[in-house]
C-alpha cells in the first residue's frame, strides 16, 4: 500500500518485486523464512536510501537490494546463520525408505543448499545462478578470486555428492 | 553444467511465496525496530531495578478494570462445509469451479489460480494459490502502510491505520490497499505480484488475494462472518509504550499528528480512556473503508526471549493495536485483541490531548 508521503516508487517496487526477491533470499540462505528475513532487513537499507541514491529517477533498486542481501548473508557466514539455519530447518536428507520419498526437486534442493556452508552457499548462487563472474563476486564480497573459485568448487562437489540431488540431476536433464 | 545448475536453483524456489502478507508495512516496521532496540534497552534496565513489570502493571490498574487481552488465543482451523470455508469467524463460499484445500509437506501445487489454500505456519507445502489463508498473529498484523521521513528530519518511520471494514454479520476486517488504487488496478504487466491482504483480527486469519483489485472485491462480497469477540476493548495487561497515528485534515500521515507516550502515569490515563469507552453490538457496527482512522498501539516491556533449537517460534507478544474509524456518522474503535466501542468525538479529543497532539 502506498502513502503520499513513501518515497515515490518505493511501494511500488516492493510490491512488484518482493517475491522474487525472498526467492533469491531463499537461495542465499537455504531457508523460506531467513531469506524472507535477509529481504526485509535489505530493503529497510533500500527505503533509507531510496532518495539519496535516487532510485525513482535512474537508479536500480533491485540490483542495489540484492547486492545488500548477498554481503549480508556472506558476512553471516562468519557469524551465526550456518549453525542456525539446520536448527530452524531440520535437514531433510533423503534416505531409504523416507515417508517423503515422492516429494520433488525443489525440496531436495533446498535441503541440499541448507547443507552448504553458508559463504560456500552465497558463491554458489551468485556464480551459478545470478551467473556473476569469479572476479565480480570476488568486487561484491570483498574477497579473493582465489576464495570465490575454492568454495565454489567445494560446494559443486558437495552438492554432485548429494544422493537425492545426482536424481534431480538426471530429472532435469529429461525434463 | 552452469544452465543445468541454474535450472535447478530455479525450481527450488519456483514455489516459494513470502510469508508477509504486508511486505511495505513489514520493512517500515523493522527499520522502526531498530531504531528502538537501544531505547527498549534502556526501558528494560529501568524496569529492572524497579524491581520487575510488576511495579508497571500496578501503576497502569484503571477503575474499573479493562477487558483484558488474552494472548494466549487459541488459532481457528480453516476447513470447509457446504462448499464453505469456514475459519474463526470468516465464512468465503468457494467459488463455482475452485477447491479449497490444505497444504501438505511434498505435495506439489495444483491449479493455483482456481484454489483457495490453507498455508501451514511453517511453510512446508504449496503456498501459491490465488486465495491464502493463514492463521496465527505475526509481525504483519495488521497491515499498513509506511511513511518515512529524511534522516534530517529525524529519520523517523510512522505506520498507518489499516483500511477497516465491518463483514456482514459483524467482523471487523483490515484491508492492506483499497481496492480501486493504482497497485491493485488491473492490467499490470506480466510478473507483478497483486496482493490484497484481508486481516480479520479477532479471529487471528489473514486471507491474502492474488489478483486484480475488481476481482478480489468480488471475493470479499462473498464473505460472510459470525463474530464471537465483541464487548468492551480487550486491552493489555501491562503497557509501558502507547503510540497514536493519526491523519492530518487530508488524510495523510504526518509527523505533528504523531505521538509516543513512556510516561506510566499518561499511559495509565490512555488505557482507561479505551477502557470505558461503551460497547457496540456486532448489529450496530458500521466501520466502511472510506472512513480515514487512528492507529493507537498499546506495547508491552521488552523483554529477552530465548529461541529453541528446533519446534516452533514461540507466539509474539508485540502489543495490541487499535483502530478507531473516523466520521460523524460512525466513529468506533476496534481493539485487535477483540473488543468494539463507539468513540467519539469528545474521547477522540482527549486521546489527542494526552499523546500532546492538538487539532
Amino acid at each position: 500500500m502506498s502513502g503520499d508521503a513513501t518515497p515515490a516508487g518505493f511501494a511500488e517496487f516492493v510490491t512488484a518485486r518482493y517475491p522474487a526477491l525472498v526467492r533469491y533470499g531463499t537461495l542465499l540462505t537455504g531457508d523460506r523464512g531467513h531469506g524472507e528475513d535477509l529481504t526485509q532487513d535489505a530493503l529497510v537499507k533500500t527505503y533509507r536510501g531510496w532518495r539519496r541514491l535516487r532510485f525513482s529517477d535512474d537508479g536500480d533498486p533491485e540490483a542495489y537490494t540484492r547486492q545488500v542481501m548477498a554481503r549480508a548473508a556472506w558476512r553471516a557466514s562468519r557469524r551465526l546463520w550456518h549453525r542456525e539455519i539446520p536448527a530452524a530447518a531440520p535437514p531433510d536428507r533423503a534416505a531409504a525408505g523416507d515417508p517423503y520419498e515422492s516429494r520433488d526437486t525443489a525440496e531436495v534442493v533446498l535441503a541440499a543448499l541448507r547443507e552448504l556452508p553458508a559463504g560456500q552457499r552465497v558463491v554458489l548462487v551468485l556464480r551459478f545462478w545470478a551467473g556473476l563472474t569469479e572476479q565480480e563476486i570476488a568486487t561484491q564480497l570483498g574477497c579473493s578470486a582465489g576464495t570465490v573459485k575454492s568454495r565454489a568448487s567445494r560446494a559443486i562437489g558437495t552438492l554432485r555428492r548429494t544422493a537425492g540431488l545426482t536424481d534431480a540431476f538426471t530429472l532435469s536433464e529429461t525434463g | 553444467m552452469t544452465q543445468r545448475i541454474r535450472d535447478l536453483l530455479d525450481e527450488a524456489v519456483s514455489g516459494i511465496e513470502p510469508g508477509t502478507r504486508d511486505p511495505v508495512g513489514a520493512v517500515v516496521r523493522r527499520g522502526r525496530s531498530r531504531r528502538r532496540r537501544t531505547v527498549l534497552a534502556g526501558a528494560l534496565a529501568v524496569l529492572a531495578v524497579l524491581g520487575g513489570g510488576g511495579l508497571a502493571a500496578r501503576q497502569l490498574r484503571p477503575d474499573p478494570p479493562p477487558r483484558l487481552a488474552d494472548t494466549e488465543r487459541a488459532l481457528p482451523r480453516p476447513h470447509v462445509v457446504d462448499g464453505v470455508v469456514v475459519v474463526g469467524a470468516l465464512r468465503l463460499p468457494v467459488p463455482a469451479g475452485w477447491r479449497a484445500e490444505a497444504a501438505r509437506p511434498g505435495k506439489p501445487c495444483r491449479d493455483p489460480a482456481t484454489t483457495i489454500l490453507f498455508v501451514r505456519a511453517d511453510g512446508k507445502g504449496c503456498t501459491t494459490a490465488a486465495i491464502l489463508i493463514a492463521v496465527g498473529p505475526d509481525r504483519d498484523f495488521p497491515p499498513a502502510y509506511g511513511v518515512a521521513f529524511e534522516q534530517s528530519d529525524g529519520g523517523q518511520m510512522l505506520l498507518s491505520a489499516p483500511i477497516a471494514f465491518t463483514l456482514p454479520g459483524g467482523e471487523p476486517a483490515w484491508l492492506s490497499e483499497r481496492l480501486d488504487s493504482d497497485m491493485m488496478a488491473p492490467g499490470r504487466p506480466e510478473g507483478y505480484d497483486y496482493a490484497e491482504h484481508v486481516v480479520l483480527p479477532w479471529s487471528l486469519v489473514a486471507v491474502t488475494l492474488k489478483m486484480d483489485g475488481p476481482a478480489a472485491g468480488r471475493i470479499i462480497s462473498t464473505m460472510r462472518s459470525e463474530p464471537v469477540e465483541g464487548g468492551r476493548l480487550a486491552l493489555p495487561s501491562n503497557v509501558t509504550t502507547a503510540e497514536l497515528t493519526a491523519p492530518d485534515t487530508a488524510g495523510q500521515i504526518s509527523r505533528e499528528r504523531h505521538g509516543e507516550i513512556t510516561d506510566r502515569k499518561k499511559v495509565a490515563e490512555i488505557v482507561r480512556l479505551l477502557g470505558r469507552q461503551k460497547t457496540v453490538a456486532d448489529t450496530q457496527a458500521c466501520a466502511r473503508p472510506d472512513q480515514d482512522a487512528l492507529r493507537v498501539e498499546l506495547r508491552p516491556p521488552a523483554r529477552v526471549v530465548e529461541l529453541p533449537a528446533k519446534g516452533p517460534l514461540p507466539r509474539a507478544t508485540s502489543g495490541i493495536t487499535v483502530v478507531i474509524s473516523l466520521g460523524d456518522s460512525c466513529q468506533e474503535a476496534v481493539s485487535s485483541a477483540g473488543g468494539r466501542v463507539r468513540f467519539d468525538g469528545d474521547a477522540v479529543a482527549e486521546l489527542e490531548k494526552l499523546f500532546g497532539i492538538d487539532g
